[in-house]
């Protein structure tokens, strides 16, 4: 019988080509997979803003400067947005609320923003917020407060940062990132992960607009 | 029995096979990834031009203010209204405004584009108040 089995330098050969392979392949793999699951994850929290958004859209449409009584309907600071709307909404009507102005409020505490209605119990809208902050513009640049005393604002923005996990999603540099460009970031305020602007429908301005189309 | 150990040619070859094998499930991989980003752009392509609109709705900007302007993953807010250049730009905007059939109001659309490409990206108009200034 004649048998031969591997010398040691095939062995050793072999062995290194799969330690390679290994060491180049490993950390890509990883790279692409935390990747792929930070955009996912970060895709899934984007539908839930898409929520928030469309609330918001819909009381810019029918807000209102002030009601019967002279109560400012419009007021907000940087963690919080109250706006009374009059005529069509998307919210169900107040049982105890015949006419057709109610109220929503809407507001980040805790790392979660919350919707309340008029005569309502405040929910959650979206958990696991790092951030909101909104601004207003009534002409003169942007603010993080409203009083509602000059009327409605002319836009909104709002700005939300969504946690860990959207931060996480940068982290694909690994060990090749440039410590420079750490540091610079640091230094500034990160973006938010997403921010819309408002336009406040104010029908006192004589001004209407019609419909978006998207391609 | 006549029994010999793999030859290094062998053992070659079927490195080689599976190394095919991890490139193609690697192209899988990233491609899966590829996509899931271009979702995540896409909304962020759409939030974009839906806030330019506002802003020009609400006349803060101008039609010719907002065209050309850069952007990040979302719409800059004091740099579009002072001209500033934003750093590390991911999206330009192109802003094109016509009068449209109603008196007062006009037509605007704006175009998503790359800083240096000339694809439009995702595109949305909208019929807006004209507030004078150019438009």
């Amino acid at each position: 019988m004649t048998r031969r089995s591997f010398t040691l330098i095939e062995m050793m050969i072999g062995l290194a080509l799969i330690v390679i392979l290994v060491m180049i392949l490993l950390p890509a793999t990883n790279r692409i997979m935390s990747s792929t699951t930070a955009a996912s994850d970060r895709n899934h929290r984007l539908a839930q803003v898409a929520v928030l958004s469309d609330v918001i859209d819909r009381a810019m449409l029918t807000a209102i400067a002030q009601d019967a009584d002279g109560k400012h309907g419009f007021a907000g600071d940087a963690e919080s947005l109250k706006i009374m709307m009059c005529g069509i909404s998307m919210l169900p009507r107040a049982a105890d609320k015949p006419d057709d102005i109610q109220s929503i409020e809407i507001a980040f505490a805790s790392g979660a923003i919350t919707l309340r209605q008029e005569g309502g119990a405040r929910q959650r809208l979206l958990d696991g917020i790092e951030r909101c902050r909104f601004e207003f513009n009534s002409g003169d640049g942007w603010s993080e407060s409203f009083d509602g005393a000059s009327g409605l604002p002319r836009a909104v923005s709002v700005s939300i940062w969504l946690g860990a996990a959207s931060i996480d999603e940068d982290d694909d540099a690994g060990l090749f990132s440039d410590p420079f460009e750490d540091s610079f970031a640091e230094d500034s305020e990160r973006d938010p992960d997403w921010r819309r602007v408002f336009a406040v429908f104010d029908p006192g301005a004589g001004e209407e607009t019609s419909g978006t189309g998207a391609m | 029995m006549n029994r010999r150990g793999f030859m290094l040619l062998e053992i070659l070859l079927a490195t080689t096979a599976a190394v095919l094998v991890a490139i193609a499930g690697f192209a899988l991989l990233d491609r899966v990834r590829s996509r899931v980003v271009q979702a995540t752009e896409r909304v962020e392509m759409s939030d974009l031009a839906c806030s330019a609109l506002a802003m020009m709705e609400a006349g803060l900007v101008s039609p010719e203010n907002m065209h050309g302007s850069l952007h990040r993953g979302v719409i800059s807010l004091e740099d579009v209204e002072a001209g500033v250049m934003v750093r590390d730009p991911k999206y330009r905007l192109d802003v094109e405004s016509a009068p449209s059939a109603w008196p007062g109001l006009v037509q605007v659309d704006v175009s998503v584009l790359k800083p240096e490409g000339d694809d439009v990206l995702y595109r949305a108009s909208q019929i807006i108040p004209s507030r004078g200034g150019g438009l």
